[in-house]
């Protein structure tokens, strides 16, 4: 129900940004054939199949985090390096399993905010150069335009197919 | 001051540009203005006497300098270019916004920072790529959505390996632990992937071809020439700042230097097989970025100069392929083929157009004499030579797979017999002259955006005539670099 109402709040902004009132005939058509389009595809009933691929993903990433820090240490701590090989394997994983675009931002915030906890932690370390401020506040910059850019990318996605689903998009890519 | 002019200026004039962007003239009027005083200013900054900011070293070097002020000329021309071509309502700001980030990036000497920056002028370029112009009475096509977010996906991907070398290159302390991959060979392979993804070399690329393929040329343009030209810089001042990297890694390079040669052969094989125009293109460009790649992955004098002589000359050749680009895909009045077939008379159709399109893509892709890239493809042919025949003769058939791909297209779209034209009949019995309906006016090339084509071709012409001065100044500044000194 929340993602529900998510959806309808995005379409509600994002069909503000086209500008409906300049759309021609043939623009209006279109949006109205991919909102019947979405409407048909919430109705399909997802199977306990489509949870299998992110699950057993899942128990690999954790499988391969508590590794790694063993086999490739990087920071300190081994805790650490748990930390941020964890962070950044689950939003790889997010990224190759995502089903809509929405996800895909998830996985690359997830790797992105394992670049930042590593840089913190090493950087800070005696052998590493420093914590810098400019570094510091570019990482919180990056995160946040990157939010922003997939929210957008994701916002016009949905005035165009009324769906955030990827497969909707390559089914209409022509 | 100078240094923070440098980077705030461009930002601030974008923020104006882009409050009023909905009046297309007045803002590429004040762009080019922007564009005019930031030329003085990057003039203006003292070579090599760096300063420190905020606990960062600004400094800027003949090279970079260079680089920079080619960056805004090619801009200049491009907004020139876009008075009279369709481009989206924040083309001009992100552009600007692009200038301020790319100034930042070949000043600042942290590398670390550096990657930061390139991340967050991709993330800016995604917002020109799924820009429509003002009041387009039209819907985004979802091909360019994919695009956008291909494009995304890549550069963060490519931000984070970067980002990743980078912090491990600040705790690398030569004096490995035993039994693991050493530190320094695990960041030459991610700062390699990390700069392929940018770089759009193969088996990375698939986001070049799809770009130029469904965004507008003009951004195509801004992505190639600006975002990538300096990510090959920071590349070049990477391995200047951690020539350790080089060192500890010569069986690494052989291997670069394989990825390269692969990159210029499948890129040209590519092109070869393509039957859209500008797919093809996009593929003639992926072979560009693999010579420029080999030079640079070469490490010697030669190969270097090479390298940033053809990524220059790139910069100029790209720029004229797509505002030429843009100028024979205008619709010229004529109703569509049949079954989208597409035209195959652009050179009479569009002359201007097509002699830039052509020129462009024979001296990037082809360097043919006496056009740009002749010279700096000679430099790279002769640092294969050094390294081998072998590696000569794959660079040569790469080359010659990439001349036919363009030949290919100049027959398939360029030399065709025209269409559509009305050729002048006897009168027939009892008609007269106003009896006939009255020819079509088929549109014309915009004088601008012609002058421009024709100004970068000429420019083109005239760097492949007579590089020696570039080229002095590019071989005086490699003269400088640790790195190629060591190997």
């Amino acid at each position: 129900m929340p993602q529900h109402s998510f959806w309808q709040l995005t379409a509600l902004t994002f069909s503000k940004e086209y500008g409906l009132e300049d759309l021609d005939e043939f623009g209006l058509s279109e949006l109205r054939r991919a909102a019947r389009a979405a409407q048909r595809q919430k109705t399909l009933h997802r199977p306990l199949g489509d949870y299998t691929l992110p699950f057993w993903a899942l128990a690999l990433v954790l499988l391969v985090s508590l590794t790694l820090p063993r086999i490739y240490p990087i920071a300190s701590s081994t805790l650490v390096d748990f930390a941020w090989y964890w962070l950044g394997l689950t939003g790889i994983f997010t990224l190759v399993t995502a089903t809509d675009m929405l996800k895909v931002g998830l996985g690359l915030l997830l790797t992105v905010n394992s670049m930042d906890l590593l840089y913190t932690a090493v950087i800070s370390t005696p052998q590493g150069s420093g914590v810098g401020i400019v570094p510091l506040g570019l990482l919180s910059l990056v995160t946040i335009l990157l939010a922003l850019a997939v929210a957008y990318l994701s916002g016009l996605l949905y005035g165009r197919l009324k769906t955030l689903e990827l497969s909707a998009l390559y089914q209409h890519y022509r | 001051m100078l240094y923070l002019l440098t980077i705030l200026f461009p930002v601030s004039l974008a923020a104006m540009c882009y409050v009023l962007r909905q009046r297309s003239a007045l803002i590429i009027l004040l762009a080019l203005c922007g564009l005019l005083a930031q030329v003085v200013l990057v003039t203006g900054i003292p070579l090599e006497s760096p300063v420190r900011l905020l606990g960062v070293t600004l400094d800027l070097n003949p090279l970079t300098q260079l680089f920079l002020i080619i960056f805004l000329i090619v801009l200049a021309l491009a907004f020139i270019a876009a008075w009279n071509l369709p481009h989206g309502e924040n083309y001009v700001p992100v552009a600007l916004l692009l200038v301020s980030l790319v100034s930042t990036i070949l000043l600042l000497q942290d590398p670390f920072i550096v990657s930061l920056l390139l991340v967050s002028a991709s993330l800016a370029a995604v917002l020109a790529l799924v820009d429509l112009p003002t009041g387009a009475g039209r819907l985004l096509t979802t091909r360019v959505l994919a695009t956008a977010l291909k494009y995304l996906t890549m550069m963060i991907l490519a931000g984070v390996l970067t980002y990743l070398s980078y912090v491990l290159v600040d705790v690398y302390r030569p004096g490995e632990a035993p039994g693991r991959i050493p530190l320094a060979r695990f960041i030459l392979a991610l700062l390699t992937v990390g700069f392929a993804l940018r770089l759009a070399l193969i088996p990375f690329h698939t986001w070049l071809p799809d770009m130029v393929e469904d965004a507008a040329p003009l951004v195509s343009a801004l992505v190639l020439t600006v975002i990538n030209t300096t990510s090959l810089l920071v590349l070049v001042l990477t391995f200047q700042r951690f020539p350790i990297l080089l060192v500890e890694n010569e069986t690494g390079l052989v291997f670069l230097r394989i990825g390269a040669i692969l990159t210029v052969l499948f890129g040209g094989l590519l092109a070869l097989t393509q039957t859209d125009m500008r797919r093809t293109l996009g593929y003639l460009l992926i072979y560009g970025s693999g010579m420029v790649f080999y030079g640079l992955v070469s490490a010697s004098p030669l190969g270097l100069t090479g390298a940033l002589f053809e990524a220059l000359n790139q910069v100029l050749a790209i720029t004229l392929i797509f505002i030429s680009l843009a100028l024979v895909e205008r619709p010229d009045g004529r109703p569509p083929l049949p079954d989208g077939q597409p035209r195959r008379d652009l050179l009479r159709r569009w002359p201007v157009g097509s002699l830039g399109l052509i020129g462009g893509g024979l001296g990037a892709a082809g360097g043919a004499s006496p056009l740009i890239g002749f010279a700096s493809k000679l430099l790279l042919y002769q640092t294969a030579a050094n390294q081998g025949w072998f590696e000569l003769l794959l660079l040569l058939l790469a080359t010659l797979l990439a001349g036919l791909g363009l030949l290919r297209l100049l027959r398939d779209r360029f030399l065709g017999a025209g269409e559509g034209e009305s050729t002048a009949e006897p009168l027939l019995l009892g008609e007269t002259e106003a009896d006939r309906p009255t020819a079509r006016r088929l549109e014309q090339e915009p004088r601008s955006t012609a002058l421009v084509a024709l100004l970068l071709f000429i420019a083109c012409l005239g760097i492949g005539i007579y590089p020696q001065p570039i080229l002095n100044l590019i071989g005086e500044v490699i003269r400088g670099l640790t790195f190629v000194r060591i190997l």
